[in-house]
């Protein structure tokens, strides 16, 4: 098994870690394939699950290289901390190498930083993180979550905003209530014994269901309920604020309503010409009143 | 002892004890004629730590009554104390200008005057407000570590300010610190840790950092190559923290030998300030953990002060005296420096001390290439470890094709016997050479 590739977008890839960290799991699955890699964190218990398909393209240089007998697929799993605080060191490098490697009979993903020394040299940081290979069948038992068809899906205004007045609600109470129709219309709620307050915006854009990947988008139910009419969910504030983290590499977030079942947010890091080429998908439960 | 310091060494001096006090818990206080000397020894006695400052650059006022008899004031204070009333200072400067603090005096005042014995701090605030702290102190025997500079082969001087950046890339968790110049003359900075070794455990393993630096980082460098030596790593940090605290940050010299567990000199200054930081640091001898590292005691001298008993300083050319006993010293466990008595005496072997000749040639060598042998990287045949068991999910997304792809049942049991045997014995990083010593973080 050989995995070896030069990190061509830092900034990206240190902003991607970052939005990962703090959710419940501190354990991240990261299954590499030829074409694109995964980010997966799925908590031993209920709560926020992410998955997020990256083509290659976007994070790495040419000379990406994978091989293994299973497909030449690796899955490994690392604690999403280390990820962070090694490519902290490469803020200001030149060059960002990300091998998967051996020490001591032990496997290892390893960043090799080369950066600008002060007297005109280079210096080379090497930073690895212990990691667990993980097998086939275990792998193939975790499966991304079973949805319904939404109810409602909007376009979220910039997540920067949403978790400002998130974080006020957050204080308020443990849970925060999200609802939106086709309408364009959000609103953001939270209850207290003494205060209800509700954050409301509206010309939001509804987007359009793709006929290629939805066989009959006139059938969808999100076509066929009453503009106006709202679904709600009710999901955890403290899960939501930390992921709204993600919005410093967050472009464009579609948020889906799956009334009575869950949220699920599509979180686009690039452009809209290239949003195929990376996702990061968040399945968030919900919790009733 | 009566001492002034001016309100803009304030910051300096409240650091020199921040410094001191990730060394040891109480710092020693020292006057002389000309000088005051604050120093501080960790409780395995494997590292010391001294600043001097110069009576008239560092203070605006300095009066030392030396009444002759030597050690005559010494004495030890419990740095919490000491920091507590450095530290208040410093945060009423930043909150509230007007408690600016425009002078600190420092009095020792025996129990000969009025049967009391406390150090006297005076803080001299604008407005006239004076805030006094009597605290109690320990009359002690002032204790040095000692070190042969003379017979140090290795010298490197580099900007602390840059080792304060290269330190940011280790781990929090890292303990210890090799340093190591390989055969073509660069740096290698290796970090590790006396880590967990359960199974469950090995993604919280702290990160593994190894640094190469080229030489030209340095100021100053004439280390030979292919030697190492071990420290650990919160004392280096907090010595490189106090040098980098200097406006600006000062140079940090390093000075040590590189034959068998020695320990290392690091040392900076500031003559325009009259400031002098020495520090001694044991190293950690091969084969043995960081609890039970060499103590200075084994490479450098310590002296006694106080002259009533005749001091047996110890020369540094007194290596390892041969292979068996290194091995013993580090089968032995014995961490502290053997003071003997009423702590005058220097630690060391007595017996060995009678023969004086250095005997370089034949002794272990700090970095003998039997120890590389022994640790080299090479990647064993293991099988993986059997992944934790998770409740299985069994939801697939309907409308697409399955993210996990299927396994074959043939296949997959090959491939999990074969996964570690399959990791191609070439990866390895181009820090991790093979003929470097790696010790890695489960020894």
């Amino acid at each position: 098994m050989r995995f070896r590739t030069g990190i061509r977008n830092i900034s990206t890839f240190t902003k991607l870690a970052h939005s990962l960290e703090r959710l419940k799991r501190r354990e991240c699955i990261l299954r590499l394939t030829p074409d694109a890699v995964h980010f997966i964190i799925v908590p031993d218990t209920t709560g926020t699950q992410v998955w997020a398909a990256i083509g290659v393209e976007t994070l790495f240089d040419d000379d990406y290289h994978i091989q293994s007998n299973a497909n030449n697929t690796i899955n490994l799993e690392f604690n999403i901390e280390n990820l962070t605080r090694s490519l902290r060191s490469a803020s200001s490098a030149t060059e960002v190498q990300m091998r998967l490697t051996k020490r001591d009979k032990h496997p290892m993903l390893s960043f090799i930083i080369t950066l600008p020394g002060h007297g005109g040299g280079t210096n080379v940081v090497t930073q690895d993180i212990h990691v667990r290979v993980l097998t086939l069948s275990y792998v193939a038992s975790i499966r991304e979550p079973i949805c319904p068809e939404p109810d409602v899906h909007i376009i979220l205004p910039p997540l920067g905003v949403m978790r400002q007045h998130s974080e006020r609600f957050q204080r308020l109470s443990d849970k925060i209530i999200l609802r939106a129709n086709m309408s364009g219309s959000l609103h953001l709620l939270a209850h207290s014994d003494s205060i209800r307050i509700q954050t409301a915006w509206t010309n939001l854009i509804n987007p359009e269901l793709d006929p290629a990947q939805v066989p009959n988008p006139a059938e969808h139910p999100s076509q066929l309920r009453p503009k106006d009419k709202f679904a709600s969910v009710r999901i955890d504030a403290k899960e939501w604020v930390s992921l709204l983290r993600v919005s410093v590499v967050a472009k464009r977030v579609i948020a889906c309503f799956c009334e009575g079942h869950a949220l699920v947010l599509y979180v686009y890091v690039t452009e809209p010409e290239e949003e195929a080429s990376a996702v990061l998908t968040y399945y968030i439960p919900i919790h009733s009143e | 002892m009566n001492a002034v310091i001016p309100g803009q060494h304030l910051k300096e001096f409240s650091r020199i004890l921040v410094c001191l006090s990730k060394l040891g818990d109480e710092v020693t206080i020292e006057p002389k004629g000309g000088k005051l000397m604050l120093s501080s020894l960790n409780s395995s006695k494997s590292a010391f730590g001294m600043v001097v400052l110069h009576a008239t650059k560092f203070f605006d006022r300095y009066d030392f009554n030396d009444r002759g008899d030597e050690g005559g004031m010494t004495c030890r204070v419990n740095l919490r104390l000491l920091l507590s009333i450095f530290r208040s200072r410093n945060i009423e400067a930043r909150d509230n200008k007007d408690m600016f603090v425009e002078k600190c005096e420092l009095r020792m005042v025996d129990s000969s005057s009025n049967g009391e014995s406390r150090l006297i701090v005076r803080l001299i605030c604008k407005h006239g407000v004076l805030k006094t702290y009597k605290l109690t102190y320990e009359a002690a025997n002032p204790m040095h570590a000692v070190m042969d500079k003379s017979m140090c082969n290795a010298h490197w001087r580099i900007s602390s300010k840059m080792l304060r950046e290269y330190s940011e890339h280790f781990a929090n968790k890292a303990e210890e610190l090799t340093f190591a110049v390989d055969e073509r003359g660069r740096i290698i900075l290796t970090s590790f840790t006396e880590g967990l070794v359960s199974e469950s455990e090995t993604l919280r393993q702290p990160i593994q950092t190894t640094l190469s630096l080229d030489p030209s980082e340095f100021d100053d460098f004439s280390v030979p190559a292919s030697t190492q030596f071990t420290l650990t790593l919160r004392e280096f940090k907090a010595i490189i923290g106090l040098a980098d605290s200097f406006n600006p940050p000062l140079p940090l010299s390093a000075c040590y030998s590189t034959s068998g567990g020695r320990p290392v000199n690091f040392s900076f200054e500031k003559p325009e300030q009259g400031v002098v930081g020495e520090f001694i640091v044991s190293t950690i001898a091969e084969g043995s953990s960081t609890q039970n590292g060499s103590s200075i005691g084994r490479g450098s001298g310590w002296t006694s002060v106080n002259a009533s008993v005749p001091i047996r300083r110890l020369e540094t050319s007194r290596s390892f005296v041969d292979r068996d006993e290194a091995e013993a010293h580090a089968r032995n466990h014995d961490p502290s420096l053997d003071l003997g008595g009423d702590s005058h005496m220097t630690g060391y072997n007595q017996d060995s001390m009678l023969d004086e000749t250095p005997s370089h040639e034949d002794q272990l060598g700090w970095h003998a290439t039997d120890t590389h042998s022994d640790r080299r990287m090479s990647p064993a045949r293991s099988t993986m470890p059997p992944p934790s068991n998770l409740p299985s999910r069994n939801v697939t997304r309907d409308n697409q094709e399955p993210l996990f792809l299927p396994a074959d049942q043939d296949d997959e049991d090959e491939a999990t016997r074969k996964l570690a045997e399959d990791m191609d014995e070439d990866e390895v990083g181009p820090t991790q050479g093979a003929t470097q010593k790696v010790r890695g973080v489960f020894d």
